[in-house]
């Protein structure tokens, strides 16, 4: 082992190195770039890379290199703060107590959940986050509220993928397998390095999504991978030598999917023997494929043949095939059918579960598990009141959330009850990070919303406009907690986040919900254990949701060394199945499954099923090509294509209005999301709002590079400065996501200038798939203007 | 050695332009926002090709090493010698530090072409 077990290690110049990995907040997914965090008199001094990770080897992104200045940015929320409901948009906070906070939230919710049940109660979480872990936990076992809300239109960020994969392949989230689970990596007996890789709507190298570090794919090209680059828009990975790029129109990436299908089918270029025994309804999915023609094709995605037929002759012949999907897949109303007809062209060219192909895991394991146990804590009369699942069954199967678009219609129409109290857990969702039409989400937020408690780092527009409590929250450097790839739904890696330092009165994700789970349900709560608390859970009177613990009385405070206790109790208690505990973890400094019993192929070794026959975890037992579940719920068994609703060939009465398209989504390397608008050394490299346009299309309109350029459609407008680049295709623009102005007026109407640039005003309500997943983030019919400013017609 | 040279050495087929270095230099050095000690500049994208392959197009980003990262590692710097932040970190692991015979020696490992900076 590379590792030593001192994790923490004094240095000769007085600073102390404690070894860590990243995760969030601030967001970068958990990628777990492995770090020492270097401090001095719990003062953050900086960043250094870790040499011994195995994945990471050093490397650390731009963003968690510049954690001293977000850590001690003056905007930084660092207390926990009040705000009367009267002065909600208003920059009328106060500092209060954790005692105050805790007593008077307690308090509420047990009001919201006896006067009007507690799915009167919505929590909201972002994105990414090592809050997508305790979501779900603080809204089912603390809050016991069945309805945790990711407010995407069509939930069309990753939980599609995880969903389809769940439903059509009977596994967890297929990852490309790049040797993070191997401790030999690359060099390991069992590895092959794949010869092409897909990289399918997915820019990994800034975006890092869901614990793929992104940059492996720089480390496999230079061991000679080559990648086939499947996305709208030119990118970097895409122009190094021997690389191929299929450059199509935005949302016809389903067209492209079956096309191939159909041209390895007709040419005999896939893997028979495993298709034969492995695939369910091969017959049916050859005759659908067969409707889609290289011609039709070309002429829908305007990709040449010639590249189209060289593609699937590619994947049909060479092997191994690796696949990197991406966002692309959910943010798409035909997405279900293009998760759905990926996962069969990986299985036609030998993909799954090999060397250099995709890995497989549980389609929910460990603290993942754990956080979908948690839905236990609710009576079942109460998770059937979870908004949109009766009418969702597509999507309330696999997601364990509310339907988010259904969520948006009970807080306008107040059917069918009204949500109440909101709990945002790190979501700035007004900012166009998810929600479609976030002025109608502001609205009725405002409209409905009684009660609101705020959980993060900074005064967003969404806490400015609707917070009436805000909990300050910890970076990853200043908490103890496991940083775990896909949730739990491929672990690739797991690895602990160690406390470094400390900042005001910060708390992690998992410690407040320890805090408020005690109060609350502390049956399902039972680690954190005040002193002098007087009140013995197990002699009280059951209420109707948990003990009643509403009275101050006999209760003790804060108590920070029995919280600390709690965290490592709590953590030792998710990794006591592997044999460990938090500290073995801490010591060991990496968990890497290949070190503890990893297989390829698990569908022929019985590692998949529950049953523990061979086979894939589905109703079949094989991959369902015809899905079972999709004609259950209504859908067409087999993937097919659908023009999205809104382009120049659906809607041709529109498109002279509005003739260009745009997509959006992608990110950078200076910012997650919404985050690190307020960083300077991160600002400094993506100032403004960006559009990015072919150069042909800026001379049409007389646009030139810098110039403010207002897109707008039949849904909204936003500003951006132009970015003329050979990177679009004419007529097809990119819109920069997340835009929001610290340095603008917080209050309400301004908000920080978060209606300015908004994407996603751009984007229709409730425009999705029919099973409730994907909506057309990445492709709207759209027209643009020069304007003088970001404030200036 | 008082008159040692350094060298920084570029793989700028692979640096990705991903900003990491930067950052590094910053923090490492403590400099103020507008100096940077390693700055990247960026080529492209433009088609040189008829196609839309990876060879017909040309795509480059480059980090400069400004003076301020000389004076640190270069001949008689503080720091020469000392394996700069910036080196490790940056995502691509394109970069590489050291003597200007070890980098000399380095360059000639690669089959692509590399850009070799004397501090």
């Amino acid at each position: 082992m590379a590792y030593d077990k001192e994790w923490r290690v004094q240095r000769a110049d007085g600073t102390v190195a404690t070894r860590s990995n990243t995760w969030s907040p601030p967001g970068s997914h958990p990628v777990g770039y492995g770090v020492k965090v270097i401090t001095k008199d719990d003062k953050l001094i900086r960043i250094e890379g870790d040499d011994d990770n195995p994945i990471t080897t050093g490397r650390v992104n731009a963003m968690n290199l510049a954690l001293r200045e977000y850590t001690y940015s003056p905007d930084r929320v660092i207390y926990p703060m009040k705000r009367a409901y009267e002065d909600r948009g208003k920059m009328k906070w106060e500092r209060t107590t954790w005692d105050e906070a805790i007593d008077t939230i307690c308090t509420k919710v047990r009001y919201y959940q006896e006067t009007y049940g507690p799915e009167s109660i919505v929590c909201f979480g972002g994105t990414g986050r090592e809050a997508c872990i305790y979501y779900y936990a603080l809204t089912f076992s603390v809050l016991q509220s069945p309805n945790c809300c990711y407010t995407q239109s069509g939930w069309s960020c990753y939980g599609p993928r995880c969903s389809i994969a769940d439903y059509v392949l009977g596994a967890g989230y297929p990852e490309l397998d790049y040797a993070g689970h191997l401790p030999g990596r690359f060099d390991d007996p069992n590895y092959v390095l794949s010869k092409y890789v897909v990289v399918w709507g997915k820019e990994p190298l800034p975006s890092n999504g869901d614990g793929f570090f992104g940059h492996v794919l720089v480390d496999m090209m230079k061991l000679g991978s080559k990648i086939i680059s499947v996305d709208p828009r030119i990118t970097w990975v895409g122009t190094r030598n021997g690389n191929i790029n299929v450059q199509l129109r935005p949302q016809t990436d389903t067209m492209f999917a079956m096309t191939v299908m159909n041209l390895m089918f007709q040419n005999d270029e896939y893997d028979k023997e495993f298709a034969e025994k492995w695939i369910y309804g091969l017959d049916e999915l050859k005759e659908r494929a067969a409707e889609y023609t290289v011609e039709e094709c070309a002429r829908i995605t305007t990709v040449d043949a010639e590249t189209i037929e060289r593609v699937a002759h590619i994947i049909g012949t060479e092997r191994p095939i690796g696949w990197a999907w991406g966002l692309a897949f959910d943010q798409n109303k035909n997405g279900v059918q293009l998760s759905q007809a990926m996962i069969i062209l990986a299985a036609l060219a030998g993909s799954i579960d090999r060397p250099g192909g995709l890995t497989l895991g549980p389609a929910s394991a460990l603290l993942g598990k754990w956080r979908m146990e948690q839905r236990g804590a609710m009576a079942d009369e109460v998770w059937a009141k979870r908004i949109g699942a009766a009418e969702w069954p597509g999507l309330s199967t696999g997601m364990a959330t509310t339907q988010p678009d259904e969520t948006l219609n009970t807080m306008e129409s107040h059917k069918p009850y009204q949500l109440r109290m909101a709990w945002f857990n790190s979501s700035n969702f007004l900012a166009p990070t998810c929600s479609a039409q976030p002025k109608r989400w502001h609205d009725a937020l405002c409209e409905s919303i009684e009660f609101c408690v705020i959980q993060d780092l900074f005064l967003t527009p969404t806490a400015m406009a609707v917070g009436d409590y805000f909990l300050p929250m910890s970076t990853w450097a200043e908490h103890d907690a496991i940083t775990l790839p896909h949730y739990g739904r491929n672990t690739v890696f797991m690895a602990p986040m160690n406390k470094a330092l400390q900042v005001g009165e910060c708390k992690s994700d998992v410690e407040i919900c320890l805090i408020f789970g005690q109060r609350l349900n502390p049956t399902w709560w039972p680690w954190y254990k005040p002193a002098g608390e007087t009140l013995d859970p197990s002699t009280l009177e059951m209420s109707q949701y948990a003990p009643t613990l509403t009275s101050a009385e006999g209760r003790g405070k804060l108590d920070l060394e029995a919280l600390d206790k709690a965290v490592d109790a709590f953590f030792s208690g998710q990794l006591a199945e592997l044999g460990l505990d938090f500290n073995g973890l801490r010591e060991m400094g990496i968990y890497q499954p290949g070190a503890h019993g990893f297989e390829y192929e698990k569908y022929e070794k019985g590692m998949l099923r529950f049953d523990g026959e061979p086979g894939f975890n589905t109703i079949t037992g094989q991959i369902e090509a015809y899905s079972i579940l999709y004609e259950s719920w209504g859908e067409d068994p087999l993937p097919y294509y659908e023009e999205p609703n809104y382009s120049q060939l659906s809607k041709p009465e529109f498109a002279g209005q509005y003739p260009l398209i745009t997509t959006t989504g992608s990110r950078r390397y200076s910012s997650f999301h919404s985050e690190h608008r307020q960083v300077p050394s991160l600002r400094q490299i993506d100032p403004w709002p960006w559009v990015q346009i072919n150069p042909e299309t800026a001379a049409e309109y007389g646009i030139t590079e810098g110039d403010w350029v207002e897109v707008y459609n039949m849904f909204g407008e936003a500003r951006y400065k132009a970015e003329i680049t050979y990177q679009m295709k004419p007529g097809i623009i990119n819109c920069a996501h997340g835009w929001w102005f610290p340095e603008q007026d917080g209050e309400e109407p301004n908000l920080f200038g978060v209606w300015k640039a908004n994407t996603n005003s751009l984007i229709p309500h409730m425009n999705i798939g029919k099973l409730g997943f994907g909506a057309p983030y990445k492709g709207v019919m759209c027209n643009m203007k020069r304007v003088r400013s970001l404030d200036q017609d | 050695m008082a008159d040692q040279k350094y060298a920084l050495l570029v793989d700028y087929t692979f640096f990705s332009g991903n900003h990491a270095a930067e950052i590094a230099c910053k923090e490492e050095l403590g400099l103020p926002l507008d100096q940077f000690g390693i700055k990247e500049v960026e080529v492209g994208p433009f088609k040189i090709g008829e196609g839309n392959d990876g060879d017909d197009w040309e795509w480059i980003y480059l980090p400069i090493p400004t003076s301020i990262f000389s004076k640190h590692w270069g001949t008689g710097g503080d720091k020469a010698g000392q394996r700069p932040l910036a080196v490790q970190v940056e995502e691509s692991d394109s970069l590489y530090y050291g003597t200007l015979e070890e980098m000399e020696a380095k360059m000639h490992e690669f089959d692509r072409p590399m850009c070799l900076f004397v501090l």
